[in-house]
């Protein structure tokens, strides 16, 4: 009996080790990593790591006979080590699957790129232009949650009564309604004030199992000051399915958050109330400048305050049709101004909108 | 709302010292934004949540700090100092508003003595950061801040007829308010008069001339509840918002008024003399029934993955003023102290009436919320959920940045602008035909205007977006020119035009050179 014990768990600490080992050159593409590889070697890699997929997953693979061994493991053990061989497993197929998506995607850009290339060539070389901080920082985010599995989704910025609070659970009388707060056109529309209004587009548009990301503009009537803009982006990030709990929402925030600010970054729920969520969570992450000692940027407390989140309301989902007998959700969302502003050290956010040709040249 | 330590004390035994009690708030949803030492005591100033009006309270948040310790919070024992008639012997109440008063309750203290608080008074109020008046303003002030629910004093004998009606405003009636000023009151507002003319614009302010000055004898105490929406339509109507409005359009304790009355008349009898009536009248026609809600215990791990064993959901609830009704202890009733002296495990539901200060709860998620906020969401572990789903950027991204980066190198910078435009550039931007797809709702934005104000006049309409993203472009090259630095002012939009939804969206560029 302990020799067959040992006999599966040998197996699957082989395929891990394998994996690690197979998987290594991949790494910096699964994870968006920068690197300087030319066209021609982002399209033999692709080809690589189409061939290590193969092998490393295929039916005469060594995780194909792991997957079979959990049959033959002792009962009393059999769903401890299914359930960890079967995260295994997902995780190298998901880990192969995120590699190749965003090599097909670089090599479009590229292959792109160099068709343009060719059309402008040869003249006069311009100074080089830079992209907007708004844009570079909306980029890198969409990048990240599209390796987590999500979709970007898009959502109109004009939107009616219901999208933007019927079905956000906002009540009738609720201040956020009032035009000291909303932008209303003439004709009865509201300019979105967040872009929670994505979640119940989407969730009318695919049904659960889903994950969906939005980035984009929101209007609310604010005076501009050094952190406030009456127009400004948000990503809002939405995740339905059976069984996702809270635990979910901070794993995948601190997900996020690590893959933005580092492996060393942690993340704390603050409860709040959300009228679109319940429970409502707000979330900070440790100071990425000390480190969660305590410094001017996150004022003494070692933690910066980001974004609101929570359990998707029963009548959101209700709203949309789905039973939240059956599936629950998560929502968060934070700014993407405040983000810029963080990484860039932006003392005024107002700069954000100004276009002036100055601020705009120091981001690359 | 500023919070003081020492009052928190007095009323929880807290021992944890103000450090450690503001991080222990925070965690659970008071979050404590400033700490400040004043004269022996820490202020906390906590940011109170806006479904949260009982945490405008020491009672409120000592509530959530005795869910913390275990421990019951101790209020002190209203006890009249001299007690002498019955209430309806010296003033009368006649409701005409119902619907917006749902509840009225007056009580008459007689002899008494108007001077500056005492010290502790004083200093406590101040400390709070308001200002100190007279003794009797003062102590419904202290009430007010202690235990939730704003109080009004009047001048009994300036009453006319000694009695008060609560009524909605007479077209063109007017009202000198404590602040001085004359206010016009609409027609829908909610007053309080006496038997010839308004004397309080309800849960906002009272009025000038029945004030408690030097000379007072006779005080009426008045504390009611009233509709919160109709407290918020005059506050918002007549620009005046005060400590006494933010509570009511919120949504004050429904059950909470005669215990604050009784405490304010006590200390009214011990600080400024006088006896008070030995009842008070209590006009309260429908009682109103706090909504029951049930709570599967399962729902807690299903929704927040803590393991909460039903026994400490039901201490959690309890603590917090819930109110066991049925299930629990295998269908046994009879609240917690049933549950811990009995050996039998929970069922696995239980209904609990809500408190009667929470205008919050409804449904088993705002239960499951409560009881996981004061498990603690810190116990919250990190886990990714399994996924079947693939990623994917939005259609056409490959060519947004392939456009953004094409335009950069050939030394354009990305510009991005307000979606507003100055109303007075409205007539010289034209829409080019079919560069607009659909809107929103199925016909074009266009030149929809944005509903504007004086302070944002500048950005009064909302753009017909190719335009706009042009004006935007041209201000800031403007911007650029008048520093003189015309050859650099090259700026470049990629953006979706037009309000279509994603699938049918194009990519534009609008580029000034
Ligand atoms: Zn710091």
């Amino acid at each position: 009996m302990t020799s067959e014990i040992k006999e599966h768990e040998l197996l699957l600490e082989e395929v891990r080790e394998a994996h690690k080992r197979d998987f290594a050159p991949f790494v910096k593409f699964r994870n968006l990593e920068p690197h300087d590889l030319m066209l021609d070697d982002l399209k033999t890699a692709l080809k690589d790591v189409e061939a290590a997929r193969t092998l490393g997953t295929g039916k005469k693979s060594k995780l194909s006979t792991l997957m079979k061994s959990i049959g033959r493991v002792p009962l009393d053990e059999r769903a401890e080590f299914g359930q960890r061989a079967i995260a295994l497993n997902n995780q190298i197929i998901e880990d192969y699957q995120l590699a190749q998506a965003h090599l097909k995607l670089e090599i479009g850009y590229r292959t792109l790129e160099l068709e343009r290339l060719d059309v402008t060539l040869p003249g006069r070389r311009p100074r080089r232009g830079h992209l907007h901080p708004i844009t570079l920082v909306r980029q890198r985010l969409e990048d990240i949650f599209v390796s987590m599995g999500y979709a970007v989704e898009d959502g109109p910025e004009i939107e009616t009564d219901f999208y933007n609070f019927t079905a956000l659970n906002i009540p009738p009388d609720h201040p956020a309604r009032s035009v000291q707060d909303t932008f209303y056109t003439s004709d009865g529309y509201a300019l979105r004030s967040q872009t929670s209004t994505v979640q119940v587009h989407a969730m009318q548009r695919r049904r659960p199992p889903l994950r969906v990301v939005a980035p984009g503009r929101v209007f609310r009537r604010d005076t501009p000051d050094a952190t406030h803009n009456p127009m400004f982006f948000q990503i809002e990030g939405l995740v339905v399915d059976r069984g996702i709990t809270m635990a979910h929402l901070k794993g995948t925030v601190t997900e996020f958050l690590r893959r933005t600010f580092g492996a060393g970054t942690r993340t704390r729920f603050r409860p709040s109330y959300f009228p679109f969520t319940e429970p409502s969570a707000e979330f900070d992450f440790t100071c990425f400048k000390c480190g969660g000692r305590g410094c001017a940027l996150c004022k003494g407390s070692g933690w910066i305050e980001l974004g609101g989140s929570g359990m998707v309301h029963p009548n959101v989902l209700r709203a949309v049709g789905i039973d939240p007998e059956e599936f629950s959700g998560f929502a968060f969302g934070f700014g993407i101004d405040r983000m810029c502003g963080l990484m860039y050290s932006l003392d005024d956010i107002r700069l954000l909108f100004e276009n002036d040709v100055r601020f705009l040249e120091q981001f690359n | 709302m500023k919070i003081s330590y020492n009052w928190l004390r007095e009323l929880t035994g807290v021992e944890w010292a103000p450090a450690e009690l503001r991080e222990r708030l925070t965690l659970r949803g008071l979050e404590v934004e400033g700490l400040e030492e004043a004269g022996g005591d820490s202020v906390f100033e906590i940011a109170v949540l806006s479904n949260r009006p009982d945490w405008l309270s020491h009672l409120g948040v000592a509530r959530e700090v005795g869910v913390m310790t275990g421990r019951d919070v101790a209020l002190p024992t209203p006890e009249p100092k001299k007690l002498d008639g019955q209430a309806t012997a010296f003033t009368s109440v006649d409701v005409q508003a119902n619907d917006l008063c749902p509840r009225f309750t007056a009580r008459v203290v007689r002899g008494v003595k108007i001077a500056p608080s005492p010290a502790w008074l004083a200093e406590r109020l101040q400390a709070m950061g308001l200002r100190p008046i007279n003794n009797v303003a003062d102590i419904t002030n202290f009430v007010m801040l202690e235990l939730g629910q704003p109080l009004h004093a009047f001048d009994l004998d300036k009453l006319n007829e000694s009695r008060l009606v609560v009524r909605r405003a007479l077209a063109d009636e007017q009202l000198k308010t404590l602040d001085g000023v004359e206010r016009k009151l609409d027609a829908g507002m909610l007053v309080i008069a006496d038997a010839a003319r308004a004397v309080a614009v309800a849960g906002v302010m009272g009025g000038a001339e029945t004030e408690i000055s030097d000379a007072t004898e006779n005080v009426l105490i008045e504390c009611a509840y009233f509709d919160p929406a109709s407290v918020r339509r005059t506050s918002r109507a007549l620009g005046l918002q005060t400590d006494a409005s933010d509570r009511f359009e919120r949504g004050v304790d429904y059950e909470g008024q005669l215990r604050a009355q009784a405490r304010t008349v006590a200390l009214i009898t011990e600080l400024a003399g006088g006896a008070a009536t030995e009842d008070a009248i209590d006009i309260y026609p429908r009682r109103i029934a706090p909504p029951t809600v049930s709570l599967r215990f399962d729902r807690v791990r299903a929704l927040t993955d803590l393991d909460v064993p039903p026994r400490e959901a039901i201490r959690i609830l309890d603590a917090l003023g819930f109110k066991l009704i049925e299930g629990g202890a295998n269908g046994s009733g009879g609240g917690t102290r049933a549950i811990e002296s009995s050996d039998r495990q929970p069922g696995s539901s239980a209904r609990f009436a809500a408190p009667t200060w929470r205008t919050d709860v409804t449904l088993e998620e705002d239960l499951v919320e409560e009881v996981a906020r004061h498990f603690g969401y810190e116990k919250i572990a990190d886990a990714l959920p399994a996924s079947t789903n693939i990623g994917e950027h939005r259609a056409h991204e490959g060519q947004r940045r392939a456009a953004r980066r094409a335009l950069a190198d050939s030394g354009f910078d990305e510009a991005i602008s307000f979606s507003f435009i100055d109303a007075a550039h409205d007539e010289r931007f034209e829409l080019s035909p079919g560069l607009v797809a659909e809107g929103a709702a199925g016909r074009a934005p266009g030149r929809a205007r944005v509903a504007g104000s004086g302070r944002d006049r500048r950005r009064d309409r909302s753009r017909p977006r190719g335009c706009a993203a042009r004006a935007g472009l041209l201000r800031s090259q403007g911007r650029a020119r008048s520093r003189g630095r015309c050859d650099e002012a090259r700026a470049a939009r990629v953006r979706r035009v037009g309000g279509a939804p994603p699938a049918r969206g194009a990519v534009g560029t609008s580029v000034v050179r």
